[in-house]
């Protein structure tokens, strides 16, 4: 342990009320965004900022003080919880807000889900139509062929339902295809991360 | 931990828990409302641990424990039964507006029934 009035013990004191002044900041500022950003993503970001960077201050500065082994595990246990917990509620609150509409998108600068989702809509569509042309004499694609030749193949069931899925996965496959394309473009937009 | 440092937490502390509440009352959508109370809930946090800090108190600990379990658990639960308001449900009336509403549905409720006696 640290004894009271050395060196080390001031630095302590000062590193404590440091921190406990930076967290207590970020409370000010997370007030203050969330009073008058324009939307809710906008005030869901400013609502991150004491529940885990100002938490985990409050929490190193608190456990500076009062130097003990219970507590700083205890506090610990408080910053893992929060790092577990925040991030889900933030989560759910921003999906029920796309979807309750409540997401201003004239204000977003990049709406991945927007377009995801038209993207799946379109391949719906493009599956719906393609069932109701399956029974036409369309075997020239593979998928089609696959499903003959279950047909044909009368005992053979593993056969039948391998090539099936066989066929599912191919179609899976090239409906995903646009979706890599959009992965590897958007991933020249950002500059090489610095890893390694 | 000297007192000006404390005094100077609290105030800062109190501003941004005052800021959330005025969210919280005008917040259009029950989500900017459950949004504003994390932050209240966040913000408590903070005044209790600089509470533990300022008294030297470690039995304030558990509370923080509990606070950070706490308003996890509300904000789920409202996401999760949050439904597409229509523009007028989303505010909070006013004392005045609600009375208003009040008398305008005694009214008709007293009008149709004087209607059937009359006609």
């Amino acid at each position: 342990m640290i004894a009271d009035g050395s060196v080390l013990d001031t630095v302590a004191h000062v590193a404590a009320a440091v921190m406990l002044l930076a967290g207590s900041f970020l409370a000010m500022v997370a007030g203050i965004g969330i009073a008058r950003f324009p939307d809710l993503l906008a005030r869901m970001h400013a609502a991150t900022k004491p529940q885990v960077l100002g938490l985990a201050l409050l929490m190193g500065g608190l456990a500076l003080e009062i130097r003990t082994g219970v507590v700083i595990w205890t506090l610990v246990l408080v910053v893992a919880l929060q790092l577990i917990t925040a991030p889900v509620s933030a989560h759910m609150v921003g999906r029920a807000g796309y979807r309750t509409s409540q997401v201003r998108s004239d204000l977003l600068v990049v709406d991945e889900l927007t377009d995801d989702l038209a993207v799946i809509e379109r391949m719906a569509d493009r599956e719906g139509a393609a069932g109701r042309q399956t029974p036409a004499p369309s075997s020239s694609t593979g998928p089609s062929a696959g499903g003959g030749d279950d047909l044909v193949q009368g005992p053979e069931d593993q056969a039948g339902t391998s090539a099936k899925a066989e066929a599912v996965e191919e179609e899976v496959l090239a409906t995903q295809d646009p979706e890599p394309h959009d992965g590897a473009h958007e991933d020249t937009h950002e500059p090489p991360s610095g890893r390694g | 931990m000297s007192l000006g440092v404390a005094i100077a937490c609290g105030v800062m502390i109190a501003i941004g828990a005052a800021c959330a509440v005025v969210r919280a009352e005008r917040g259009p959508s029950m989500l900017d409302r459950v949004v504003a109370v994390d932050v209240v809930v966040a913000t408590v946090l903070a005044a209790v641990a600089i509470v533990s800090a300022w008294t030297l108190r470690s039995d304030l600990v558990p509370v923080l424990v509990v606070l950070a379990l706490v308003g996890f658990i509300g904000s789920v639960t409202v996401a999760r039964f949050a439904a597409a308001d229509k523009d007028d449900d989303k505010r909070i009336l006013t004392r005045e507006e609600a009375a208003a509403e009040r008398e305008a549905r005694r009214r008709a409720e007293l009008e149709e029934s004087d209607g059937g006696g009359r006609s």
